[in-house]
Order: C-alpha cells, then sequence, then structure tokens
C-alpha cells in the first residue's frame, strides 16, 4: 500500500507540473515549428536573391518541329511563336517579347537552344521552357521503356537457400520508420532519465527522505518512486505515440491503406518493443543509479551526459554505417551488449539476416541486466541515502560496482 | 560597489575551485584552434594508406568493387560492360557457390511490365553496393535500344542553353568574390559566441540554485541589493566568460590561416576582433538578464532549467540573419540586422569578420545594444524585488506589479 502513495505521489505530482505540460505539449509544436519557420526564412532569402519576373510574354522559334501552342504551360509567362528570327529579333527591339528560345534544326544532336534577350529571363523562364521541351522528348519514348527508365527496377536481395531472408525495397521504408522510432524512443528515454538523475539527485541531497525511511522500506521507496517517475516517462511517451498513431490512422485513413493491420503484423514488432522497453527502462536505472551516487562537484551531471554522448554515438554508428556492413564482429558485440543492443540489434533485424542465437542471446542480456540493474539500485539505495555515504569519487564508483557484482555473484551462489 | 565586487570574487573563486571549469576552459579553445587544422588532418587522412569506410552515403558509385553475374532472363541487356554474363540462374548459382561472384541478378523475362530484379548472395541484406551499377546497366541499355542516339542524348540532356546577351545575374547566397576561408572564420566565431552564451547562462542558473538550496539567499538579500547581488554575479560569470572567449580567440589566432595551401579557417583579423567583443559582452548580458527574469518568474529549479534548454535554441535564432547578410553584407536587411539588438550580438561580429563595416553602423548599434541591454538589467533588477527564490514565496501577478512599479 505504502508502495502505491509514493508511486502516486511521484507520479501526480509530476505530471501536474507546469513545465512537464509546457515540454510534452510544446515539444512536438516546436519540432514542427522549426522547420516551418525555417522555410519560410529560406523562402524568404530566395525571394530577395531573385530578380522580379517580367511579365511579357517570350518568343520560340520552332526549327525542330518540336513543340506546339497547344502544349505551351504558359506559367510564368505565356508564350508566341515566330517562324523565323528576324521576327522575333523586330518583336524583341518592339519590346512585345522579353526574349526568344530558337530551338535549331539540328536540335536532336546538339541539344542546343539558343536564347535571346536584352535582359536575361529569369531562371522560372528559363526551367519553363526546358521543362516543356523535356517533357516532349519523353513523350516519343515508349511508355514501358519510360516507366522501367524513370523508375528502375526494383530490387529484391536474397540467398540462396528457399528459407533466407530476403530484403525488398518496402524494406527501405521500414528500416527508415525504424530509425525514426528508435530516434525519438531514445531521445524521449533520455529526457526521462535526466529528469530521473535530476529527480534522485536533488531528494538525496536534500535528505528528505530519511525522515520517510523510518516509515518504508528502502525498497518500497526505491520501488515507489522509480515506478513513479518511469510512468511519467511512459506517460509523456505515450501521448507523443498517441498523437503519432492517430495522425499516421487518420492519413490511413484518407489514403484508403489499413497501417494499424500492417503495423501489427508486422514481423519484428514484439521484438521491437522488448528491446526498447528494457533499454528505457536500464537509462532510467543508470539515471537513478548516478543520481544516487550524489557525485560532489556536478561530476555526476558531467557522467550522465558522457552516458548520453556515447548513446549518440552509437546512434551514429547504427544510422550511417551499420546498415552498409551489418555482420561485423562489431555489429554482433554491440547487438549483445546491453546498452547498445537495442538501437544495433534492431538496424540489422530489417537490412541483414540474423542468426537467431544472437537475437535470443542479446534479448536474454538485456532484460538480465535490467534485473540485475533493479538490485544494484537497491544496494544503492541503502549505501548511499541511509548512510550518510562519502562523496563519490571515480576509483570508488568502478570499486563500488566491481564488488556489488562480487556480491551478487556469491548470492546467486 | 565593494559588496558587488565581493560577490563576484566569490562567484569567480567558486567556479575556480572546480576541476570541470578547466576542463571546459582547455577543451573550448583547444577545438577552436583544432577546427584550423582540420584540412591538414584531412590531407593526412587521405593519404595514410587506411580502407575507405562505407556508409549509407557510399551507395551511388557505378563502379564494381567485386566481380557479379547478370542472368538476363528478359533479353534486355546487349552490353554488359563490368558485369559478367550467365545464360542460366544454375549456371550463376554455381558460380557463386564457388566464389567466382560475389552475387548474381536475375532480370524477370516480364522485366519491363514488372519492373521485378531479383539479387542473390550469400550474405542477403538490404543495401548492396552493386546495386547502383546494375541500375546504370539497365537504364544504358533500355535507352540504347530505342536505335535512336539523339533521343537517348535529349533523355540524358534535354537542352543545353546558349545564352546571346549579357549573362544572367548568379543566384547565390554568397557573392562569387567572397573569401570561403574567411566565411568559415567568421562562422566559427559566431559559433563560439553562441556556445559562450549559452555556457554563461547555464552557469548563472547554477549559480542562483546553488545559493537557493544552500538557503543562504534569505540571508545575502538582507546583506546587499539586487543591483550588487545580480552585479557581482554578472561581472564574476563575464570575467569567466572573458577569460574562456580570450584564450579561443588567440588559441585560433595562432592556427587559423596557417595552412601552406590556403585551406581552412581564415586568419582573424585582430581589429575585427577588437570590435566584436563588446557585441560578446552587451549580448552577454542582456541574455543573462533575461534569464534572471526567467528564473525569478519561474522559481522551480527544473522549470527554469527546461526553459534555459528553450532560450539556448532560441539564442541560435539570429544565425539564420547570416544568410541574408552574405548575399549583401551592405543590404539594408543586413544594416538592419546588425543594429537590431536581439540579433547584433551575434550578427555585428559575423559581418565585421567578413569585410570593413561603416564606422557609424557599428557605433549606433552598440549604442541600441547598451541601452537594450540597461533595460533588460533594470527590469532583471526590478523582478529580483519579488524575492520569489527566497524559500516559501510564490509568485502572484500582483507581486509581478508590486515589484516592477511599487
Amino acid at each position: 500500500m505504502r508502495i502505491i502513495t509514493i508511486f502516486w505521489r511521484e507520479y501526480w505530482a509530476n505530471i501536474t507540473r507546469r513545465s512537464y505540460l509546457i515540454f510534452t505539449f510544446g515539444f512536438p509544436l516546436l519540432m514542427i515549428a522549426l522547420p516551418v519557420v525555417g522555410g519560410i526564412a529560406l523562402a524568404l532569402i530566395l525571394q530577395t536573391l531573385l530578380p522580379p519576373t517580367d511579365p511579357r510574354p517570350i518568343g520560340i522559334i520552332d526549327q525542330a518541329a518540336l513543340l506546339s501552342p497547344a502544349t505551351s504551360p504558359n506559367d510564368p509567362v505565356e508564350t508566341i511563336f515566330f517562324d523565323n528570327t528576324a521576327a522575333a529579333d523586330q518583336s524583341l527591339a518592339d519590346g512585345d517579347i522579353q526574349a526568344y528560345y530558337h530551338i535549331s534544326p539540328d536540335y536532336w544532336k546538339s541539344g542546343q537552344v539558343i536564347v535571346t534577350y536584352q535582359t536575361a529571363p529569369t531562371p522560372f523562364i528559363d526551367t519553363m521552357v526546358t521543362t516543356w521541351l523535356a517533357a516532349e522528348v519523353r513523350a516519343k519514348i515508349p511508355p514501358n521503356i519510360l516507366a522501367r527508365v524513370d523508375t528502375g527496377p526494383t530490387i529484391t536481395h536474397q540467398g540462396l537457400t528457399g528459407e533466407s531472408a530476403a530484403f525488398a525495397e518496402n524494406n527501405l521504408l521500414e528500416s527508415i520508420i525504424v530509425v525514426v522510432i528508435i530516434y525519438f524512443v531514445r531521445l524521449a528515454g533520455s529526457f526521462t532519465a535526466s529528469y530521473m538523475f535530476d529527480s534522485i539527485a536533488n531528494e538525496s541531497q536534500d535528505r528528505t527522505l530519511e525522515i520517510l525511511i523510518t516509515t518504508v522500506t528502502p525498497l518500497q521507496l526505491v520501488a515507489g518512486k522509480f515506478l513513479g517517475l518511469l510512468a511519467v516517462g511512459l506517460t509523456q511517451l505515450g501521448m507523443w505515440a498517441g498523437a503519432l498513431l492517430m495522425l499516421a490512422l487518420g492519413a490511413g485513413y484518407f489514403l484508403g491503406v489499413n497501417l494499424l493491420s500492417y503495423v501489427l503484423s508486422w514481423e519484428h514488432l514484439g521484438l521491437m518493443i522488448s528491446a526498447l522497453a528494457a533499454t528505457y527502462v536500464l537509462d532510467q536505472i543508470l539515471a537513478a543509479g548516478l543520481g544516487l551516487k550524489r557525485i560532489s562537484s556536478g561530476s555526476g551531471h558531467l557522467l550522465f551526459n558522457s552516458v548520453n554522448m556515447l548513446m549518440t554515438v552509437i546512434l551514429l554508428y547504427a544510422f550511417y554505417f551499420l546498415p552498409r556492413n551489418p555482420d561485423t564482429l562489431l555489429a554482433v558485440a554491440a547487438s549483445l551488449f546491453p546498452f547498445t543492443s537495442a538501437v544495433v540489434l534492431l538496424i540489422r533485424m530489417v537490412t541483414s539476416e540474423v542468426p537467431v542465437w544472437q537475437v535470443v542471446l542479446s534479448q536474454l542480456l538485456l532484460w538480465g541486466t535490467v534485473i540485475g540493474g533493479i538490485f544494484w539500485l537497491r544496494r544503492l539505495l541503502e549505501a548511499n541515502l541511509v548512510a550518510h555515504a562519502e562523496p563519490m569519487t571515480w576509483p570508488v564508483l568502478f570499486k563500488n560496482g566491481a564488488s556489488s557484482l562480487k556480491r551478487l555473484a556469491v548470492r546467486a551462489k | 560597489m565593494r559588496k558587488l565586487f565581493t560577490v563576484a570574487r566569490e562567484e569567480i573563486s567558486f567556479h575556480l575551485r572546480q576541476w570541470t571549469f578547466y576542463v571546459s576552459l582547455l577543451t573550448i579553445p583547444l577545438l577552436f584552434a583544432a577546427v584550423g587544422a582540420l584540412p591538414r588532418l584531412r590531407s593526412a587522412a587521405h593519404q595514410a594508406p587506411l580502407p575507405s569506410v562505407e556508409t549509407v552515403f557510399d551507395l551511388s558509385s557505378e563502379e564494381l568493387k567485386s566481380p557479379v553475374g547478370i542472368v538476363d532472363q528478359a533479353d534486355l541487356i546487349r552490353d554488359f560492360a563490368q558485369f559478367q554474363p550467365y545464360t542460366t540462374e544454375l549456371a550463376a548459382a554455381e558460380a557463386l557457390r564457388r566464389g567466382d561472384i560475389d552475387s548474381y541478378y536475375v532480370i524477370a523475362a516480364g522485366y519491363l511490365e514488372t519492373g521485378q530484379m531479383v539479387q542473390y548472395s550469400q550474405n542477403p541484406q538490404l543495401l548492396s553496393d552493386s546495386d547502383a551499377a546494375v541500375r546504370a546497366l539497365l537504364r544504358d541499355n533500355l535507352l540504347t535500344s530505342l536505335n535512336n542516339s539523339g533521343l537517348k542524348a535529349r533523355f540524358e540532356t534535354p537542352v543545353e542553353l546558349v545564352r546571346q546577351g549579357p549573362p544572367p545575374p548568379l543566384l547565390r547566397f554568397a557573392p562569387a568574390d567572397l573569401d570561403l576561408n574567411r566565411l568559415i572564420a567568421a562562422g566559427l566565431v559566431a559559433g563560439l559566441f553562441v556556445y559562450l552564451l549559452g555556457t554563461g547562462g547555464h552557469l548563472l542558473l547554477r549559480a542562483l540554485q546553488r545559493e537557493v538550496k544552500a538557503h543562504v539567499l534569505e540571508v545575502i538579500v538582507v546583506s546587499t541589493t539586487p543591483a550588487q547581488f545580480i552585479g557581482g554575479k554578472l561581472l564574476g560569470l563575464l570575467a569567466l566568460i572573458l577569460l574562456q572567449a580570450g584564450l579561443a580567440l588567440i588559441a585560433g589566432m595562432l592556427v587559423y590561416g596557417q595552412n601552406p595551401d590556403g585551406s581552412g579557417p581564415a586568419a582573424l583579423p585582430l581589429q575585427a576582433l577588437v570590435l566584436s567583443v563588446p557585441y560578446l559582452l552587451l549580448g552577454f548580458l542582456a541574455y543573462c538578464a533575461l534569464l534572471i527574469g526567467i528564473a525569478v518568474l519561474w522559481p522551480t529549479l527544473q522549470e527554469s532549467a527546461l526553459l534555459l534548454g528553450a532560450f539556448r535554441l532560441l539564442a541560435l535564432l539570429p544565425l539564420v540573419g547570416a544568410l541574408f547578410i552574405l548575399p549583401d553584407p551592405n543590404s539594408l536587411i543586413s544594416i538592419t540586422l546588425t543594429l537590431f539588438p536581439l540579433t547584433s550580438h551575434l550578427l555585428m561580429p559575423f559581418r565585421l569578420l567578413l569585410g570593413p563595416v561603416p564606422m557609424w553602423q557599428w557605433a549606433v548599434g552598440l549604442i541600441v545594444l547598451a541601452v537594450w541591454t540597461g533595460v533588460n538589467l533594470w527590469l532583471s533588477m526590478r523582478l529580483f524585488r519579488l524575492s520569489s527564490l527566497l524559500t516559501g514565496r510564490f509568485v502572484s501577478p500582483k507581486l509581478i506589479w508590486q515589484a516592477m512599479w511599487g
């Protein structure tokens, strides 16, 4: 019962905080607003760089018999056809047209189009003419060849045996979605872990919880606080994921695609949920543990930031290098190491064939570390929160870790 | 005044006792200087006998790195180029097992209709480095099958415009005669200033949190005025930031412009740096004054830290203005951005490092920024009278009004 009281107090106090609500709702808005603002700024810059488009028509002399007035785009300016350069020159001199484009009889061989003007037409007008010509050229190619030249082949990669995995183009989309999900879950995990770290570090410094310790056991206290903060993070993540799901379902409804059934029938869904959930909890355990260490002089923050930086390096490796070489020794090792396995294993799963033993071992190690981490957290609480522990130093931090592992091993025996 | 200096001295001595301060004090100048040596490092890496590292962005090469076979069941390929042709899948599979080839592609009989193609290999994976080559092979052979060399050429390059008239103005963000090395140097100095603003804000919030946590703010506010307390804190931090900026800029001056081939950031001109530093200092003070306002209005420490994060993002926004300055540093919008106090602290140094700026503009920008900083400092000191950071105090609109105008 006490554990629920602590859990609920921690949970409710946090999710009703102004900053929590601002961040939960403001962060997605910021993620949308930043590219929009950037895009508007870029458009404004481009507008200032471009000269205004002259509204007068342009002339066309088509000696290759490729264009016709019926197919003229007439956007952003209209076109006037001339039979020869003398007429076009006269019209240009009179100011009736701003420029004329002369398609010579050897166009098919040379590709040359001579544009004559007094003031150069804007890039928009050049683009109108070149796009128009390209469309007419394409119209002369048989549609089945054009389609294949345009889109290229849809390549499926597979092994020689029938039961080997196959990777088609749609797996590319799948891998991009997986990368995006991993990135945002890790990002949300780091936000919550940061809060977990601050919250526990502050409370262990305030020492107000020592009063509570007289009425609850350390395990009840740490479990209540930890689960409460974990639920705070999961609520945030759930709200973002829910909003995304609603958007995806809405888009799917209008596009006539049942995205939900596609997601639910995805072969790696179970593994993804398991790996990301375990890593999420592991992040929080690590953050709570570092918070409890009460490392002096801000080194706790430094250590926590270093751990976060390591995670960023892993993400870079996994997104940038791994898809090209998914079966190297480094990739296999990173798939098994609990702090990197979620990211590396999941990306390997969608880009290559991963042996089953690696998947099973990776999950066992990951969840085993989570369980071990909970015991480590309990021991840290007893050692650092109740008994006035000495401020931590780096050598002691590693020594404590090693001796805790030894104690666990002895207990296991 | 004596109390102000006492607060400043204590703030400085606190940071000088932290080993993390020395780490950042050395790291930033080293990093700032190291960027100047990057071209030399890159050149050394190119000359080193190390294999190239493959990334997801190296997939566009149309050159095969290992032997690859093709089984053309659609009878489309006339020129197999670098690929090894096989008549049957069986023969290709046998060659793959023997290790003669690394993989082989099968072009299905109905390829023109379906576009389907399969690559077989011992270790199948989503991204294959021979896909670009096989795509090019198919495209070339399909276009050649049109039996119209002109059509193939025009499909690939529809138009070559020949101009009869003056050359059109070039659409570019930076003028053609702008020295790229100078631009890099200016960008690095602007980046350093952004970093220092962020660090200064972080140190200021931490300083306030320290007093609040230790419950000594109550003692401090009865023995000092807001001007003495805030002024002392800011003076102390300003000295530390100046130290860091000075070290980084000196390191940059020693390294930049020293590459024998002229690559990397250009040498930092002393005069432009001297003219830039007042902008950094005033910008820093204005930024910190705004942060004090935030800390006072949102006294919960975690909330103010969160807002600091958002503020850091906003502090980057003036850099967008650099894109307006690049095309023409003397345009009306460039001048406006370098005089406007919310952007001038970053954009005036950027413009000064790109080229000469009329002295009157430098002076007007500095005066406007000084006035803006003064207003911010005054506001922050008025708000500090709220005493919201004291234990048990809560901020209400009425209290804010009283603190401001009471």
